[in-house]
């Protein structure tokens, strides 16, 4: 973008004056510039408007417009003079011009600008002298933005390779940042978007701040700028969209190639329309862009995208993604450096549809509504996917865990099934072993039975004898503690058996007795046979006395027969003995158990005096108790009678103190009786005083009738009171007396005189006044 | 250099965190303090070599400025890998780490690989972020951690490198469904005709390698 070439060539054209005047002027101009402050004032002195532009043109880019101003230089001077004429010409009269012939001015702004009329044109179009934007400005740059941080950062990376915005805090940087700074305090929607800087720089390479500032906002604003800067970069997107079907309108193959490719058209041209092509080539091109801009607005961006691609059209046919971007990158630029006109050419040449391009936008928005829609359901559909990823891995851990115990389950299982064949093993063989033991044990037996059978047996049946023996203790205890629990049967039975006993021995004897009875008699007959045959036997003796054997005989036959009965009648005797003792073992058996229930009996009554004893002792305790409460009774009795006494006592008392009250009060009614006739006679007194009033009255009268002629009644006065004078204090003086004599002599002689008084009252003044002398 | 797969790569961060140097010193081994600022998007690409087998890395560096968000978004969705920048001198860049994050899982594949790069780590003088906030943050997000320079080129190889690592694992694996370009991987069909045998002969050893 630089030509080093042609600024030597400028540079070493110029002699050492011409650079001093150079100098000169745009000191002047400089001057005038700020006096005036506006591009129509300034067109006013055309010399200096003329020179102005170059002369800061070249203060502000020596290199990169240098290549222009080579050329202006290198023209014939015929044509420039020409062409500046003209412009001179339309810039003193724009607002003419504009409106009656704005296609002349359009093709004229195609055909070219001359550089130094740059700076006035752009202001023009952008209707810079009616802004307001321009007296703002020195407000803004008194004000902070929010943005300051990111605008400085971004300052250094815009037009980093350029000489006026190299130096770092130099006059460049500082400008570019004051400009934005400015716009993101003018438009606080948008407020500082990266973009911006390369606009402002182009801008601040031909004029000053504040015009280029005012030339900012109009671009921003009259050429909806904009709206692609603001957050959501719509109108950017719509318009990648435009030009995307703009490419496959017109160029169809590249379309194919790009959409195989998938070089999408936002990675190549997006910063053509944000920047307005400013990063993507020289800067000449770049201002004549702007001029095409400020006169057509954004339709030609499009127009020279189109061209811009019809013309690589080839090269990138056969280019993959990488290499179309680096294309773009490196190719295009210096390929269009030095040749613009045809690039400019074509792009004027592209068959631009306003209306199409309108339908395009409603169709955008269309798409862009289905997207965003279809964004939020996707968004929508994500957060869904992601609870359900969690619930299945949710799941999926507690499967895991199933598993895990599953397996755990599995491996104890096989882990028991190996147990218990290792314990049937064992069981198998230990029952081997023990079949094998039974056997030797056997064998053993047989040996050992046939050598120790004995003392097994023996110890065999000593335990049984010993078991036996237990077992008889057992029952011996057992049917111990059944007789001893049926002893009083047995006793009973024993005494029965014991009567039973006694009655077989009675009979016994009997039938002894009388077997020896019957032999008694036997041997009495016996003996009276022997004693008669004898008789019988010494008579015959007698007769022969000669034989003495036979008297012998006879004596000996005698003896025995004696013996015999001796005999008889000691085993009777012995018989009766033993009866006798058996008689008496069986008394003195009976006697024994006589004396035995005697003693059970004794002992029950024993027990039976014991218990008596103790309810008598109890009884006497109870004997005590109600004796006591029966002399605590006597002793309350006593008190109640006493208490009764006291009782009657106090009532005589109060009995008489009650006669005597009955008397008190007796002699009080006589009292009252005696006072209610002493007030009977107050009542008679009150009347007195009322008929002593009466009187003093009447004598009033009398002495008012005495003033009068033949009045007996004072006459008659007089006679009856001979002491009383005429005049009346003399009359209330007696009248008083009257009235104090009459009090003293009431109580004495009120009964009396009651009746009299009540039944003389018209004549009681006369009797009054009769008595009144004997009392005084 | 010849290459199997074509990774796409996109880096993403607040603005001015160093993501254009990174890319620059990625590819160019070079480190740049003054350059144009990034309008909408840039590419860089470099074929590095990752376990055995080529691979290109087609890398968008994307502008950082929240009003360019819309245009980048276009660009999440056809990427394999993303490197999540930040700057280590500037806490607020750490701070908006969750939007960015919930912009990628908003707008790209589920499979992503994400690097989490702290940038600058040359300036730990004027550190304001912690690795060990860095390295927590990745954790707690499924990221791989790593802090870089763009200026001195420490371990900016590495973050480019891991993150091919990682999504040739997860190839491996049998994650990313390698007929759909929208995964951001495409297998380089100008190989010659051998290729694709040594390639599948290799495969075991990439599963170790990897």
């Amino acid at each position: 973008m630089t030509q080093p070439s042609a600024q030597q060539l400028y540079v070493s054209d110029m002699t050492d004056d011409e650079i001093e005047l150079l100098k000169k002027l745009e000191e002047a101009n400089r001057r005038i510039e700020y006096d005036t402050k506006s591009p129509v004032n300034t067109t006013q002195n055309p010399l200096a408007n003329l020179r102005s532009p170059e002369s800061y043109h070249e203060q502000l880019r020596q290199d990169s417009v240098s290549s222009d101003l080579s050329n202006v230089t290198t023209d014939s001077d015929a044509n420039l003079e020409n062409e500046w004429i003209i412009w001179n010409k339309i810039i003193n009269n724009w607002s003419i011009y504009i409106k009656k012939k704005p296609q002349w001015i359009k093709d004229m702004i195609r055909a070219s600008v001359p550089i130094h009329f740059r700076p006035l044109v752009w202001q023009c179009l952008a209707k810079v002298n009616t802004s307001i934007a321009k007296e703002k400005y020195i407000d803004y740059m008194k004000m902070t933005s929010s943005c300051e941080k990111i605008i400085r950062r971004d300052i250094s990376r815009t037009y980093p390779e350029h000489d006026f915005f190299k130096e770092k805090h130099g006059i460049g940087q500082e400008r570019l940042f004051n400009v934005i700074k400015a716009y993101s305090l003018f438009d606080r929607e948008v407020g500082y978007c990266q973009g911006i800087g390369f606009i402002v720089g182009l801008l601040l390479m031909h004029m000053p701040e504040e015009e280029a500032f005012a030339v900012l906002v109009s671009i921003m604003q009259d050429f909806s700028m904009r709206d692609m800067y603001k957050p959501d970069m719509f109108c950017l997107c719509l318009c990648m969209y435009q030009l995307e079907c703009m490419i496959q309108e017109f160029l169809p193959n590249l379309y194919r190639h790009f959409q195989t490719e998938n070089f999408n058209t936002s990675m190549y041209a997006s910063s053509w329309f944000l920047t307005l092509f400013t990063t993507q080539f020289p800067l000449n091109i770049v201002s004549h862009v702007m001029d095409l801009f400020l006169s057509e607005g954004i339709e030609i961006i499009f127009r020279i995208a189109i061209a811009l691609l019809e013309i690589h059209q080839n090269e990138l046919m056969v280019l993959s993604m990488e290499d179309m971007l680096k294309y773009f990158q490196k190719e295009v630029p210096v390929k269009h450096e030095n040749d613009h006109e045809s690039l400019f050419q074509r792009a004027f040449a592209v068959q631009y549809n306003g209306k199409k391009m309108k339908k395009l936008e409603k169709d955008y928005m269309i798409i862009h509504k289905e997207e965003q829609e279809e964004q939020i359901e996707i968004r929508r559909l994500r957060n869904e996917n992601r609870l359900l990823k969690q619930r299945v891995e949710n799941l999926e851990k507690e499967s895991a865990t199933l598993a895990n115990r599953l397996i755990e389950g599995q491996v104890l299982n096989a882990q028991y099934a190996e147990e218990t064949d290792q314990l049937k093993h064992e069981n198998y063989t230990l029952k081997k072993q023990l079949e094998e033991n039974n056997n030797q044990n056997i064998n053993k037996t047989i040996i050992q039975n046939n050598n120790q059978n004995l003392l097994d047996d023996n110890i065999i049946s000593n335990d049984k004898e010993e078991l036996e023996v237990l077992r008889e203790t057992v029952q011996n205890l057992t049917s111990k503690n059944r007789n001893l629990q049926s002893t009083p049967h047995v006793e009973i039975a024993a005494l029965q058996e014991e009567l039973t006993l006694v009655k077989m021995r009675d009979a016994e004897a009997q039938v002894s007795i009388n077997e020896l009875r019957q032999r008694i008699a036997d041997l009495n007959y016996e003996w009276q046979l022997h004693s008669s045959k004898c008789k019988t036997i010494r008579e015959k003796n007698n007769l022969n006395e000669s034989n003495p054997t036979d008297d012998a005989y006879d004596l000996i036959a005698h003896e025995l027969i004696s013996l015999k009965m001796r005999e008889a009648q000691l085993d009777c005797d012995n018989k009766i003995l033993s009866q006798k003792l058996m008689d008496s073992d069986t008394q003195k058996q009976v006697s024994y158990n006589q004396i035995k229930r005697q003693d059970d009996e004794m002992q029950r009554v024993r027990l039976e005096l014991e218990e008596s004893r103790i309810r008598e002792n109890e009884l006497r305790t109870q004997l005590n108790e109600i004796k006591n409460q029966l002399r605590d009774g006597e002793l309350k009795q006593k008190e109640d009678s006493m208490m009764l006494r006291i009782r009657e006592v106090e009532s005589t008392q109060a009995i008489g103190e009650l006669r005597q009250k009955i008397a008190e009060l007796e002699v009080q009614n006589q009292e009252l009786i005696s006072h209610g006739q002493i007030m009977d006679e107050k009542d008679l007194q009150e009347k007195l005083a009322e008929l002593q009033d009466e009187v003093l009255r009447l004598r009033l009268l009398l002495t008012l009738y005495r003033k009068q002629p033949n009045s007996t009644n004072i006459d008659y006065e007089e006679s009856e009171d001979g002491s009383l004078t005429t005049s009346l204090p003399l009359l209330s003086s007696i009248n008083h007396r009257l009235s104090s004599s009459s009090t003293i002599l009431f109580p004495t002689s009120f009964i009396s005189s009651n009746h009299h008084l009540r039944q003389s009252t018209p004549s009681l003044f006369p009797t009054f006044s009769s008595t009144q002398p004997s009392i005084s | 250099m010849d290459y199997a797969y074509v990774f796409k790569y996109i880096i993403i961060g607040d603005i001015n965190v160093g993501k254009s140097c990174l890319l620059l010193q990625f590819t160019d081994k070079r480190f740049q303090s003054a350059h144009d600022c990034t309008i909408g998007v840039e590419f860089g690409s470099r074929i590095v070599n990752v376990a055995e087998k080529g691979v290109k890395l087609q890398i968008w560096d994307t502008a950082g400025q929240e009003q360019f968000r819309s245009i980048i978004r276009s660009y999440y969705r056809g990427a394999a890998g993303a490197l999540l920048v930040y700057d280590i001198t500037k806490r607020t860049t750490f701070d908006h780490l969750t939007m960015w994050i919930n912009d990628l899982r908003n707008y790209s594949t589920s499979n992503m690989v994400i690097v989490l790069i702290g940038n600058k780590c040359d300036l730990s003088d004027r550190r304001e972020v912690q690795k060990e906030e860095g390295e927590a943050f990745a954790r707690d997000h499924g990221l791989i951690f790593i802090e870089t320079s763009a200026k001195t080129a420490v371990n900016v190889e590495d973050a480019f490198i891991k993150t091919a690592r990682e999504i040739c694992n997860k190839i491996d694996d049998g994650v990313f469904d390698l007929t759909n370009e929208m995964c951001g991987i495409k297998i380089h069909h100008k190989l010659p005709n051998e290729n694709p045998n040594t390639r599948r002969n290799s495969n075991p050893n990439q599963t170790s390698g990897c």
